[in-house]
């Protein structure tokens, strides 16, 4: 497939801290590709590196083909970016803080009343367009910014937390109208939320330190812990010595305990009757195994350090 | 794009037209009030024997101009860009820096010279000052020159400061330089001889003494809209390089 957005060895530094490391990577042209990551992972930093709002310290990105250092101005048509924080001009309503940008973009006047008007319906917020954008609230300011990102059409549309500051029925109405545009554009964003990008992607990168600990389909990526599971053993008593010894063998992947649970991930279910092989000797007071979800894969080490141990 | 940025100065002037109104009204009978008056009082004529109340009259529009320029570039370069608000929406667009630098300075030009053209309305009508049509449009020329070097200063302060706290240190340095340094109210001959000088071809200052010059001598000094339009022709992309390095873009 064609690609919208491709990163060639991306990086950013912020003084001697490195929030993006060499970042390689291609994103197909109609796909909707969620970034998640933990807390200053590089998610934010790598939106906005992509949507030229900051420029990486070494490497290169093309949109569309087109070098984004060197072809910055055409750059700019394609893509529509919405910051995680509101960003609208207070002074202005919300029709007119749409209205000014997409005037900028050169859009004609009737066609920017065209689309503010369809996607205010779909979003909800036609009663607001005439409000002081300072007066309203965070999730229907957050809103403007979605429309304010499509007004001039872009081909790709990077969303810092789309759902953020919004209620339960607002998050519905975003995702009903994002899902909507796939296909037509490539949609890139992040979010915390993990139920909402279990539930709409193509792609999942999950972004540690600012590289790429695990990239693909959530079903590509369950496939790959599907025979993971995470094994929880609370024993009578776990001496330090049968703790070194369960940790050795081969097939236990990332063990840690508790007091008396030991802890640790197994790709196949025959670690477990390793471990019960090694420990046949102790009480075993209670037991836990899972598959892992896209939760369980953010909580585990997995999304640190991949998936090839 | 320079339509765009003068709506949108329309649609925020609209949210506050009382209080523009009023400060457009109010800040030239204040000036008159505070020191055409008082001035007449104690020098009566200037040092060329030009009557005071007509000397001063092209130092307060410039300072009317200083004063009107200052909210807008001050909102668009310092606090929405501070505040993380609609700046960079703006500087997302194919729209260059260079560009909305310059669009956002002439839209605040615009704006400040007919804030003067008001004012100096009003202080003529106040005062009964009267000057030819010609010397009128001498006035709007170098209103706008000075408009637009004043502007280019006003951005590189905001663009440079952090804290609001700097920002209004500096402004008022600004603004001091403008009313006791740049010879709108006292003359450059009150100064010492050397000081006098130094103020006289001072970036502000030329504009100010080339404007009475042609005034009030009818002595056109070519240094006087050269240089000014050499410094705003380079100082411009500057501005737009120091924004784009504020916005590490």
């Amino acid at each position: 497939m064609e690609a919208s957005v491709t990163l060639k060895k991306v990086g950013k530094l912020a003084g001697d801290k490195t929030i993006l490391a060499g970042l390689t990577f291609g994103i197909e042209k109609g796909s909707l590709v969620a970034i998640i990551g933990d807390n200053d992972a590089g998610k934010s930093t790598l939106l906005r590196v992509i949507a030229g709002l900051e420029n990486p310290e070494f490497g290169q990105i093309f949109v569309h083909g087109l070098d984004s250092v060197k072809r910055r101005k055409e750059i700019r048509e394609y893509i529509g970016y919405v910051p995680l924080n509101i960003d609208v001009d207070p002074w202005l309503t919300v029709d007119q803080n749409i209205r000014f940008i997409g005037s900028l973009y050169g859009v004609p006047d009737t066609e920017i009343s065209k689309r503010i008007n369809y996607y205010a319906h779909h979003l909800h917020i036609t009663d607001y367009l005439s409000q002081l954008a300072g007066d309203v609230s965070s999730g229907i300011a957050k809103k403007a910014m979605i429309i304010r990102s499509l007004i001039h059409d872009p081909s790709i549309v990077i969303l810092d937390e789309p759902t953020a500051f919004m209620d339960a029925q607002s998050h519905r109405q975003v995702w009903d109208l994002l899902k909507q545009l796939k296909q037509q554009k490539t949609i890139i964003y992040v979010s915390q939320i993990l139920k909402e990008v279990e539930q709409a992607h193509d792609r999942i990168l999950i972004l540690d330190h600012g590289k790429v600990a695990l990239d693909g389909r959530l079903d590509k990526l369950l496939e790959s812990t599907l025979e993971f599971h995470q094994f929880e053993l609370e024993f009578e008593e776990l001496s330090d010595e049968l703790y070194k010894t369960l940790c050795l063998i081969p097939t236990v992947v990332t063990p840690s305990r508790i007091n008396n649970i030991f802890h640790f991930y197994g790709r196949s279910r025959k670690v477990f009757f390793q471990v019960l092989d090694v420990s046949k000797e102790v009480i075993m007071k209670d037991l836990n195994i899972k598959k892992l979800g896209l939760e369980d894969l953010m909580d585990s080490e997995f999304a640190r350090k991949g998936l090839d141990e | 794009m320079i339509i765009s940025l003068i709506k949108r100065r329309g649609w925020l002037i609209q949210k506050h037209l009382f209080q523009t109104l009023s400060i457009a009204c109010l800040l030239p009978i204040m000036l008159h009030l505070t020191l055409t008056i008082p001035l007449k009082a104690i020098f009566v004529r200037s040092i060329w024997q030009i009557p005071i109340e007509q000397w001063i009259f092209p130092g307060l529009l410039f300072i009317i101009t200083t004063l009107t320029i200052l909210p807008h570039l001050y909102r668009d370069f310092f606090d929405l860009r501070i505040h993380k608000k609609s700046l960079m929406p703006m500087t997302l667009t194919p729209v260059s820096k260079y560009k909305l630098t310059l669009g956002i300075l002439t839209v605040s030009v615009l704006e400040s010279v007919i804030f003067t053209v008001v004012g100096g309305l009003i202080i003529s009508l106040v005062s009964g000052i009267v000057f030819p049509w010609y010397d009128y449009l001498t006035m709007l020329l170098y209103l706008g020159m000075y408009a637009f070097l004043i502007g280019n200063i006003i951005i590189t302060i905001s663009l440079l400061t952090e804290h609001v706290s700097t920002f209004i240190l500096l402004i008022l340095v600004l603004i001091s330089f403008v009313l006791f340094g740049s010879g709108v109210i006292i003359e450059y001959d009150y100064y010492p001889i050397a000081l006098g000088y130094i103020l006289r071809y001072s970036p502000i200052g030329i504009i100010v003494h080339g404007l009475r010059m042609l005034l009030f001598s009818r002595i056109v000094e070519w240094t006087s809209f050269v240089i000014p339009l050499i410094m705003i022709f380079f100082w411009i992309p500057l501005n737009a390089e120091i924004l784009r390095r504020r916005l590490h873009q």
